[in-house]
Order: structure tokens, then C-alpha cells, then sequence
């Protein structure tokens, strides 16, 4: 009798940054293994180029690395 | 955008249930072009390249070690949490992010790509990275 059983596994990443200056730039949920709506995909990208343009002065943030 | 415990992660995953091998607390992150994370994946490449703390250098791995508990997402300890801090020493877009089984160097357990996030020299990242087993 096979009794193999198959369970699944969800994967997340959420991040927060944490600037120089103490302040912290809540972000969170980045990567989701089941997806993310578009809307919050589209949330997600805003605010984060815009963090970047507000934190590093460019939208892409800093040049190298 | 793509998150998995990758293909390496589930020969972790079996070996540290027989009580072998090494848990995979530590943090590494990359930059360069984005690509969506595929199972297969060994490491932060294709595309990618996984860089030190200072995100200008790529020589070699320094992996943080994230702090590991396990939590409940809808049933009881269903959940591996890691929560870790990197720090930049040097400036730079961070693109994707992953759990290794050591410090340096080591086997890849969980990638995720992501929207780039720019680091001045100072700012930090704090992770926290999910395998949440669900019947």
C-alpha cells in the first residue's frame, strides 16, 4: 500500500529597511511561493522605487553593487 | 517575482528530518538584473550575483545568521521562521535574497527575487523569511 503523503509548502519573504539614521522603512511582504495579486504587486513596486528615488536619488537605487 | 524553498532546500529539508545535516539560518543577498527564482536554482545567480555585506564586492559569501524559530501560521508550529539583518557597507540595489545551510559558501535552501531596493551605505534589510508546511 503506498502511503506516501504530499504536503505543501508556502514560502514568504517580507523586509523591512532599516536606514542609517534609525528610521525604518516598513516594505513587507516581497515574495509569496502562491502569488500576489497584481494590485499588490503594483503597490509594492511604487513604493519601493519611490523609497528609492526619496532614500538614494535615483528610482533604480544606487549606481553599482 | 518567485519565492521557493528550491530544489536543494528539499534535500535539506528530508536530511534534517532523518537528523542530519545543518540548518539553514543563514542570510545571503544579491543585485544585479532580476529574474524570477526557479526551482533548480543552486545559488543567487543566473542573472543575479550574490554579494558580501559591502553590495560593490561579490568575492565570496558572508552570510548572516538569522535568528530561527518556529511559529504557527494556521496550525501549530506549522511554520520555519528565520529573521536576520544585514547591514551595507557599501551602496547598492538588492534583488533577491536566500537561506544557506552555512556562513559562507554552503547549499541553497530558499531564494526570493524581488523589486530592487536601494541601500546607502548604512541602511540595513530585516528579513524574515517563511517555509509555513500546510496539509
Amino acid at each position: 500500500m503506498d502511503m506516501s503523503a504530499h504536503s505543501a509548502v508556502r514560502h514568504t519573504i517580507e523586509v523591512d529597511v532599516i536606514r542609517a539614521d534609525g528610521t525604518i522603512d516598513h516594505i513587507g511582504l516581497v515574495g509569496d511561493s502562491r502569488g500576489m495579486k497584481r494590485i499588490d504587486t503594483l503597490r509594492l513596486w511604487l513604493r519601493v522605487k519611490w523609497l528609492n528615488k526619496r532614500r538614494t536619488g535615483r528610482w533604480n537605487g544606487p549606481k553599482g553593487g | 517575482m518567485a519565492t521557493f524553498v528550491v530544489d536543494g532546500g528539499l534535500d535539506i529539508t528530508t536530511n534534517r528530518v532523518k537528523g542530519s545535516g545543518t540548518e539553514p539560518v543563514n542570510i545571503g543577498w544579491g543585485t544585479g538584473t532580476q529574474t524570477t527564482t526557479l526551482r533548480a536554482d543552486t545559488g543567487m545567480g543566473p542573472t543575479t550575483v550574490e554579494k558580501l555585506v559591502d553590495l560593490s564586492t561579490s568575492a565570496g559569501t558572508d552570510h548572516t545568521v538569522g535568528a530561527s524559530t518556529r511559529q504557527t501560521t494556521n496550525t501549530t508550529n506549522d511554520t520555519y521562521q528565520v529573521i536576520g539583518t544585514r547591514t551595507a557597507t557599501g551602496a547598492g540595489t538588492v534583488t533577491c535574497a536566500g537561506l544557506f545551510d552555512a556562513a559562507s559558501g554552503g547549499n541553497l535552501y530558499l531564494k526570493g527575487d524581488f523589486v530592487g531596493i536601494g541601500l546607502a551605505i548604512g541602511d540595513a534589510i530585516q528579513f524574515t523569511i517563511k517555509a509555513i508546511y500546510d496539509n
